[in-house]
């Protein structure tokens, strides 16, 4: 019997525990409103709503007042600060909130369950309800430059039509009226050359190589051979890249064999020691009196 | 025997991949190691049997290992119990021709011992340093990187390669030839076909080809084409690049009998000089870009000399 009495005891202080948790605070509410700091916030912006209760007793649970319900509207956090004082308790409770869609919005007004200090009865305390009107989103930069971008391109499309309508109201005009817009022609007028070019060709290939013969045997350098030489590849057209085998290898098929032996023989006095760049010059120099030869014979 | 005739030597031995050979002969004259690459099987170890065994001295292998240390290759100190004190075992790095098989399948610091013998020809054990002899060659085989079980080179290490050359495989002709050759009795290899004494003589005469001034700048110009920036290029190669193409070039004209370079032969060994000492990048890698493509495209930039 003692533990059914035990137990009997437990339970009734657990519903007496209860019955205290449970039992409203004694209030004299005297100020309970709810406002915004902005009544027309754009999508996606955030606003705040600002809930005050002030109360007389000094010390309040603020936790029983019952904030509304935030329909279309998202939460994005909040910030509760209490003050008590010798004259009361000012609680004041801040949500930020964010429109999710454009529209009017009311927001629920909030409220608190207390025993009513005045009336000696338990009460349901309410704020005023507050309405905003969420609009549209800002325009983003993108957004911008794309509706500029449709502007200019309408734009020029309108233009190219008008441009279009123009030409084929002209050329209609035309075949109405063949003499409209005739522009009389002016015949091409031979210019002569100041001086020939740098690689110009003289009128005769052998004179080509006597000069360069000339000019090897006078000053046999090698700085005349690579002078040359830059003339052999200008007339290969060769690629500033292309080695001298690959250049060769191109144009062996269908070049003089004794131009190919002159640029073998140019080749090598360009790139010999010092010691026999002189008879590699000498050779070059016969090669190009061959080809000189050839070539007047051929003239 | 004049290096020529080296060459028909080992062509002898190796069917086809005249290409490879040539870089192997180049690389003798010139005083450096090459590094070949190409897939098993494409007689890779074999050439360079073959070139160790036509030059008369020391010849010596190493197959690379995951598990192979320093001291298998450079040597160590080992306690004599006889003297009771401690004396140097030479490793086979000293030799005159070190085959390095599969270098790729051991791991950096097993390929980084052999960095101070491949560029100051000297091995250091313990506080001893011992010159290599003379001439040294490491003629070192790989496969190709993405194969299974294989560490990628140190670019410190393969700038020390002279030449890098890609083993292809070979045509179908050249297959038929190699079955008719190897299909039966073991083929024997060359021996002692030169002499120390010709591959150093060798190799004065080739440093004393000449070569013109433009040619020093060309080859400046190709290993600077390289470090360009280039989304697909990590690194270009170092001025060691410039020196091989120099020496290579020497080495070819030497090899061809002239006694001065030719811008072709700058530009013919160019590739072999400059494709390892390139690194990609990363995008390189994810673009599948290859890099002799790459070199190629750089060498055309460059005006020839």
């Amino acid at each position: 019997m003692p533990a059914a009495l035990m137990s009997s005891l437990i339970g009734l202080v657990g519903i007496f525990g209860v019955a205290v948790a449970d039992q409203p605070e004694w209030l004299h509410v005297r100020k309970f409103e709810m406002r915004v700091d902005r009544a027309q916030p754009r999508v996606g912006e955030s606003f705040h709503l600002t809930i005050e209760l002030r109360t007389v007793e000094p010390k309040t649970n603020c936790n029983n007042v019952m904030l509304p319900d935030f329909y279309g509207l998202d939460s994005l956090g909040d910030e509760r600060r209490t003050y008590t004082g010798a004259d009361g308790t000012d609680c004041t409770e801040v949500v930020t909130l964010s429109p999710t869609a454009p529209g009017v919005r009311t927001i629920a007004p909030a409220t608190l369950d207390a025993m009513d200090a005045t009336t000696s009865r338990p009460s349901r305390f309410s704020t005023n309800s507050v309405t905003i009107e969420a609009l549209h989103a800002p325009l983003r930069t993108e957004t911008i430059v794309w509706n500029t971008l449709i502007q200019m391109l309408k734009a020029a499309v309108v233009a190219i039509l008008g441009v279009a309508v123009l030409i084929v109201g002209y050329w209609a005009l035309r075949r109405v009226l063949p003499g409209l817009g005739a522009v009389r022609r002016i015949e091409p007028r031979e210019i002569p050359p100041d001086h020939p070019g740098p690689h110009a060709a003289p009128i005769d290939e052998g004179e080509r190589w006597n000069a360069v013969i000339a000019k090897l045997s006078a000053q046999p350098t090698r700085q005349s051979v690579l002078a040359v030489r830059v003339l052999l590849r200008d007339l290969a057209r060769a690629r500033d890249d292309e080695a001298f085998g690959e250049l060769l290898a191109r144009v062996a098929a269908n070049t003089d064999p004794r131009i190919l032996d002159v640029m073998r023989a140019i080749e090598r006095a360009a790139f010999i020691d010092d010691e026999h760049l002189g008879e590699a010059v000498r050779d070059a120099i016969r090669a190009l009196k061959q080809l000189a030869h050839a070539q007047r014979a051929l003239t | 025997m004049i290096p020529g005739a080296l060459l028909d030597v080992l062509a002898t031995v190796i069917v086809g991949q005249r290409a490879v050979l040539e870089a192997m002969v180049l690389a003798l004259i010139a005083d450096g190691h090459v590094l070949l690459e190409g897939p098993p099987g494409l007689a890779k170890t074999l050439a360079c049997k073959t070139l160790a065994a036509s030059v008369g001295g020391a010849y010596k292998r190493v197959q690379f290992t995951p598990d192979l240390l320093p001291s298998d290759i450079v040597g160590t100190r080992v306690f004599d119990q006889r003297t009771g004190d401690f004396r140097t075992v030479l490793g086979p790095i000293f030799a005159n021709v070190l085959l390095a098989d599969e270098i790729n399948r051991a791991p950096a610091k097993v390929q980084s011992a052999l960095l101070e013998g491949m560029q100051e020809r000297q091995v250091t054990i313990g506080l001893e340093t011992h010159a290599l002899p003379d001439p040294f060659i490491v003629a070192a085989t790989m496969n190709s990187l993405d194969a299974d079980g294989t560490y990628a080179l140190p670019q410190a290490q393969t700038d020390r390669f002279l030449i890098k050359v890609l083993v292809p495989y070979p045509s179908a002709e050249e297959e038929v030839h190699i079955a008719e050759r190897f299909g039966g009795a073991p083929m024997p290899l060359p021996h002692c076909v030169i002499s120390i004494d010709d591959v150093l003589a060798w190799r004065q005469a080739a440093r004393e080809v000449f070569v013109e001034k433009r040619l020093f700048a060309y080859a400046a110009d190709l290993s600077r084409a390289t470090r360009r920036p280039h989304p697909h290029i990590e690194h270009g190669a170092s001025p060691r690049a410039t020196l091989s193409m120099i020496a290579l070039g020497r080495a070819r004209a030497f090899l061809e009998g002239r006694g001065f370079v030719y811008p072709d032969d700058i530009r013919a060994v160019a590739p072999a000089a400059l494709r390892h000492r390139v690194t990609l990048s990363y995008r390189a890698l994810a673009d599948r870009a290859n890099v002799d493509e790459l070199i190629d495209a750089l060498l055309a930039s460059v005006p020839i000399a």
